[in-house]
């Protein structure tokens, strides 16, 4: 339903960013546009090379960019990424509503000329199995959803789509026919074929003059026996210490739930243990969670718990350390723990050269696990008492920041400063991608908080003594 | 001992005192740490998990919603009045300590770190307390003994590890305190201490059942008292200052509320009181009136009172103001009595009567320190000794009954041992004497120590001349044996506790192939699916052994669990296992059953399992429904029980066999297979198939399996046909070979 309201929405949201504006269909054309879409992970991670050409009489620098669907079979994007390719800079999209992008280019494009950008998104949580309850001994099957056309409000002239990332599959109609758009006749006829050399599928290229708006759903049923791994919640805390112990204590806690393929019938023991799927590499159970360990996080200390107590199944190999849940997890089996270890102060917290007392904290958006997605993060950073917080800051846009206390081990007046950064729809990748909060904490908040507590100490002892030299006794 | 150098004598003692107290309660405490250290700190065992489950439900909500609490997920579908049916004193207490932790020293402590070391704690205190009760009987070195007995004896030691978050664990601790306290109000007489020891009765009241025990142990003692002449105003004071106070408080509690002057177990502290008041006003008249009208007086009044009081107890239980015994307090008297008239009780494995091993696997030499203890006691007599040697008796023949009784006797084990013990180091080594002329040694010894005994053996052995060669090796012997001895008791205490009393029971230790130390969590593995993979709504059966762990891990509504109220509602359940598919579905369902848990030890040889428990469902369900289930269907002609190819009908039909026992032959590819637990060999020609429950987890080890409850058939056919139909389906295509793997095309179909 959405994208029938689009352009009436696009022109409600965009009246607040730029004053007057509706979509020109006539603004542009795509000369080329290049799709390709990689589907080797849990989620989907699509490349769009388009060139396109100035048809107006005007120079123009914006271009709108709907996310290839148009018949809501994407969400929530989880990422959207425009580069000037041959210049090799970043072009800033403005989000207008969820799904629809403003590409502003840096300068205006001259009437005629030609420009090429190439845009790459990531979206999660739309692969499903298919069928979505299978025996143990079966293959997964994943489903993807897709526009075979390009969704764009612009003609399009030289138009190509390649999926990657598979190794079986067949395409899949889905009964989504009324959504097919303009109509069935203008479409041009093009179909897949695999590339034997590149083992990918490929529409196209097709020289053939497609309309704005053009859908056509289509569906890619491929194997896929790997767990699509999820994490709905995820929460990660930082601790800084106020003293010089040298270590920053870490402490995730994660929601975790599979999204591929359940079991048709219960769980059994036997079978699992003679098809030997716990070993297995490649099975559509999520058995283990491989943390890779480097020089940052060599995870010292490290502890594994949930909510009834700690969880011994866990080995430290030379590069990861593994972490096996409690029980295989099968398609919506949940799973929730905590981890938690310790690092060294130097790889996270810098002092500022030219402010006194002034500190600078980095800490990695995710932790290093691989394939799989995350729709709530929160990082709770959490400053030592009597810090003064002056900013936080990441390489990409928080959903909300929120700056609190939090009462911990002897805070005897207001009790760390807990600043909390929010994201969504988060992947793996991401865990390259960074926090930084700076703060102030000099060494007089250091002793104001050794003096009560030893001021609190002290009263409490001499009350003790007070006390002691009052006489109860009734024997007089 | 000299003013000028007393004091520094003093300073020293005090010193050594506190550094042996210190060394006492590190002791206790860290000997009671070595699950902690070697698993985690964690809840053991069944009723700690309840108890635990409450203090966090405390800790959440307000304390008058903690006492008005109505659990809903326990006892489907009748629920429990939590509030009004627990003792809360445990709650509280680490509920306060959490409050006080948090709100006024800013240690945020995690609650199930303070209920997993609470038991540790206290111990300490216990040690303390012990240690004053002694000192009233004796002296500050028996006093000391006895503390440190206290704090190592293993028969307390089951009761308080780390992580057993049970009432006992602040009851004996306060035991000791009320006992210590009626000790000093009884000398002193004074209503202070009197309404101390009602201020620690009542706690002991709200922490404990057991409170029962002192509720009759303390008129017990002042009765002998009463009968042995020796009343005086200062008992009178102490005992009435004590049940007065002590009885109105402990209604207090909503649990025991109107029991103290209603049910038979009290009565003898209200007889008591009655007595004293009677007694009291006979010592009145006795100082006013001739003693030839006294006698006349006294023997008029005796039979009055006897068959006033005989009768009026009669009348009030026959009436029904007065609850007659429990069935647990007639099992006291008669070991058999459970058996055959509560099999609930009898099924437990602490209510079955003590080997004589037991005891002294849990107290050692305190087991023949203790009569020699009771023995001086006798010696002495004094009126506190009298309660040692009442206290003594009771708990002794108690202990006998009921293997977690040793729990009462180990208290008074100590006190005694360690009196029995001084007195004879205060004999032994003594040796100044030796060396003395016969009236210096006096003069020292009566300085040093107000003790008859060691005068006299000071005496004697002073009378000798020359180097007493013979004396002294006779002193030596005797103390290394007993230093032998003490040293030996401590490493047996070690290594009980260490082997016997420190392992969680919810996780098992094990060994991986190597060598390297691994655990078995198979509970938990269960128990946390079950919490993450199951409607928040499900109703899950299983064994009440396993009610409370279920609630606190799994946190899902069961049917049955260890408060073992409802008779009725575990003989269902134990229906259920005991009965065969078609019988046991119509219970399921009625009682909207989701998921059946099942224990099972065959393939890891654990013995704990519930074909192991599960004649004692039999006998249960025997008890309500004595033509459906019988227990004799379960033994062989033999009358063996047998789960192999010899097993009855009845029991390879039997929900529980079949849920045990589902597809345990197929782990060796179809061949016979060995129940590690019961060595029996399982035939695999017989297949066990399951139509009305499916299953749905079963845990690593297979310890814990969980089946799910089938809906009923969409075709309106019953499940065992429905079931058959389907049997004879697949075994038609087996046959036929028709199943061609039908996989996607290896190429694009476009």
């Amino acid at each position: 339903m959405r994208w029938s309201w689009l352009l009436a929405l696009v022109a409600l949201v965009t009246s607040t960013v730029a004053d007057s504006f509706t979509i020109d269909n006539s603004l542009w054309d795509n000369v080329r546009y290049y799709r390709n879409i990689d589907i080797a992970k849990s989620y989907v991670r699509e490349v769009s090379l388009v060139e396109v050409i100035n048809k107006s009489d005007q120079p123009q620098d914006l271009y709108i960019f709907p996310v290839n669907d148009g018949y809501d079979a994407i969400d929530t994007v989880s990422y959207f990424r425009v580069t000037d390719e041959e210049r090799g800079n970043d072009i800033h999209p403005i989000k207008i509503v969820e799904g629809v992008y403003g590409i502003k280019f840096q300068y205006p494009i001259a009437p005629g000329t030609k420009f090429s950008f190439k845009v790459v998104y990531v979206y999660t949580n739309t692969l499903e199995a298919v069928p979505a309850k299978i025996g143990l001994d079966e293959t997964q099957q994943v489903l993807l959803k897709f526009n075979k056309f390009c969704y764009s409000p612009y003609t399009t002239l030289e138009y190509s789509l390649t999926v990657s990332g598979f190794t079986k599959g067949l395409e899949y109609q889905l009964p989504l026919d009324h959504y097919i758009s303009p109509n069935v006749a203008s479409l041009p006829e093009v179909n897949g074929r695999i590339e034997d050399e590149s083992k990918v599928l490929t529409y196209g290229p097709v020289d053939a003059e497609i309309a704005p708006y053009t859908v056509k759903p289509l569906g890619l049923l491929y194997e896929h026996n790997k767990p699509l791994a999820r994490v709905y919640n995820l929460e990660r805390n930082f601790w800084i210490p106020a003293s010089d112990v040298g270590v920053v204590q870490t402490e995730d806690y994660y929601e975790l739930v599979n999204n591929g393929a359940g079991l048709s019938l219960g769980f059994s023991r036997v079978d699992w243990i003679k098809g030997r799927y716990e070993l297995a590499a490649e099975h559509f159970s999520l058995v283990r969670l491989l943390f890779p360990k480097d020089a940052e996080t060599p995870y010292n200390g490290y502890y594994f718990t949930d909510k009834v107590g700690m969880v011994s199944t866990h080995f430290d190999t030379k590069n990861d350390l593994m972490f096996l849940p409690r029980y295989p997890l099968f398609g919506d089996w949940k799973y929730n723990f905590t981890m938690g270890w310790s690092n060294l102060i130097e790889n996270s917290v810098r002092k500022v050269l030219n402010e006194s007392d002034v500190y600078i904290a980095r800490f990695p958006l995710l932790n290093t696990l691989d394939d799989i997605t995350y729709d709530n993060v929160s990082i709770n950073i959490y400053l030592p008492e009597n810090a003064e917080f002056l900013n936080a800051t990441s390489h990409l846009e928080e959903s909300s920041q929120v700056v609190g206390n939090e009462l911990s081990y002897l805070d005897v007046s207001d009790g760390h400063v807990k600043v909390t950064l929010k994201y969504e729809n988060l992947f793996d990748d991401m865990s390259k991608s960074y926090v930084y909060v700076k703060y102030r904490y000099s060494a007089q908040s250091y002793w104001a908080k050794v003096y009560k507590i030893a001021g609190f100490v002290f009263t409490g002892l001499m009350s003790f003594y007070a006390l002691g030299l009052v006489d109860l006794s009734i024997r007089k | 001992m000299t003013p000028s150098n007393g004091l520094h004598v003093e300073t020293v003692r005090v010193l050594l005192r506190v550094v042996i107290f210190l060394s006492i309660a590190g002791a206790a405490i860290s000997l009671r740490l070595f699950s902690v250290i070697r698993f985690e700190s964690i809840i053991h065992e069944f009723d700690p998990w309840f108890n635990y489950r409450a203090t966090k439900y405390l800790v959440l909500h307000s304390f008058y919603e903690f006492l008005n609490w109505f659990d809903e997920r326990t006892w489907y579908p009748l629920g429990r009045v939590t509030g009004g049916t627990l003792y809360p004193g445990l709650m509280v207490t680490s509920g306060a300590i959490w409050h006080v932790m948090r709100e006024w020293l800013r240690l945020p402590v995690d609650i199930r770190n303070i209920c997993v070391l609470l038991a540790p704690a206290f111990s300490g205190v216990t040690a303390v307390f012990t240690y004053l009760l002694t000192k009233e009987m004796k002296d500050g070195s028996a006093g000391l003994l006895a503390a440190l007995f206290m704090g190592i004896a293993p028969g307390y030691i089951s009761r308080s590890v780390a992580g057993s978050y049970d009432n006992e664990a602040i009851a004996i601790t306060l035991l000791m305190a009320t006992f210590y306290l009626w000790i000093k109000a009884m000398k002193v007489g004074s209503i202070f201490y009197g309404a101390l020891t009602a201020l620690s009765y009542f706690y002991m009241v709200s922490a404990w059942g057991g409170y029962v025990f002192i509720t009759n142990l303390i008129p017990l003692h002042v009765f002998v008292l009463l009968l042995m002449g020796r009343y005086s105003p200062r008992l009178y004071t102490a005992y009435t200052t004590w049940y007065a106070l002590g009885t109105l408080a402990s209604m207090q509690i909503p649990f025991v509320g109107f029991l103290p002057i209603r049910s038979n177990d009290h009565m003898a502290g209200l007889g008591v009181f009655g007595l004293i008041q009677l007694v009291a006003l006979g010592a009145y008249v006795r100082s006013n009136v001739p003693s030839a009208q006294f006698k006349s007086f006294f023997a008029v009044s005796i039979v009055l009172v006897v068959s006033l009081g005989v009768l009026g107890l009669f009348a009030l239980t026959a009436a029904g103001w007065i609850a007659p015994w429990t069935g647990r307090f007639y099992s006291l008297w008669d070991t058999n009595y459970a058996k055959i008239h509560i099999p609930i009780i009898a099924s437990v494995s602490e209510h079955q009567p003590t080997p004589w091993p037991a005891i002294f696997f849990d107290t050692n030499m305190l087991a023949w320190l203790f009569p020699v203890g009771l023995y001086y006691c006798f010696q002495e007599l004094r009126d506190e000794h009298l309660f040692i040697i009442i206290y003594g008796l009771f708990s002794a023949y108690f202990a006998g009954v009921m293997v977690r009784l040793i729990l009462t006797l180990t208290p008074v084990m100590c006190v005694a041992g360690a009196i029995a013990l001084s007195k004879l180091f205060d004999a032994y080594m003594d040796i100044t004497d030796l060396f003395k002329s016969s009236g210096s040694a006096q003069a020292s010894s009566a300085a040093d120590s107000s003790s008859e005994t060691e005068k006299k053996s000071s005496k004697r052995s002073s009378s000798k001349k020359g180097f007493p060669l013979f004396q002294l090796l006779t002193k030596a012997i005797v103390l290394s044996s007993f230093v032998y001895y003490l040293a030996y008791f401590v490493m047996h205490c070690t290594w009980v506790t260490s082997n016997a009393y420190s392992s969680p029971s919810v996780v098992l230790p094990s060994r991986n192939p190597d060598g390297s130390p691994a655990i078995i969590d198979d509970y938990r593995e269960a128990y946390y699916w079950l919490r993450m993979n199951t409607p928040e709504d499900a109703k899950v059966m299983a064994w009440w052994d396993y009610g409370y762990q279920i609630g606190g891990m799994a946190d899902r509504t069961t049917l049955v669990d260890n408060n073992t109220w409802n008779n009725t509602h575990i003989a269902t359940v134990g229906k259920a296992m005991a009965s065969s598919e078609e019988v046991s579905y119509e219970i399921l369902k009625q009682h909207d059953v989701d998921y059946v848990l099942v224990i099972f030890g065959g393939i890891l040889g654990y013995s704990g399992d519930d074909i192991n428990k599960f004649l004692w469902m039999v006998r249960i369900a025997e008890g309500i429904w004595p033509n459906e289930v019988r227990e004799r269907d379960f033994f062989t002609d033999k009358g063996e029980y047998k789960v192999d190819s010899e097993a009855t009908e009845a029991m390879r039909n039997s929900l529980m066999y079949k849920m045990s026992y589902y597809r345990f032959t197929d782990m060796h590819n179809g061949r016979e297979a060995v129940d590690r637990v019961r060595s029996q060999v399982i035939p695999s020609d017989r297949k066990i198939t399951l139509d009305t429950v499916e299953e749905a987890y079963t845990t690593q080890n297979w310890i814990v399996r969980i089946y799910k409850v089938k809906d009923l058939d969409n075709l309106g056919r019953d499940l065992q046909s429905a079931g058959k139909s389907e049997r004879q389906e697949s075994a038609a295509a087996l046959g036929k070979r028709t199943r061609n793997a039908k996989k996607p095309d290896l190429d694009l179909r476009v």
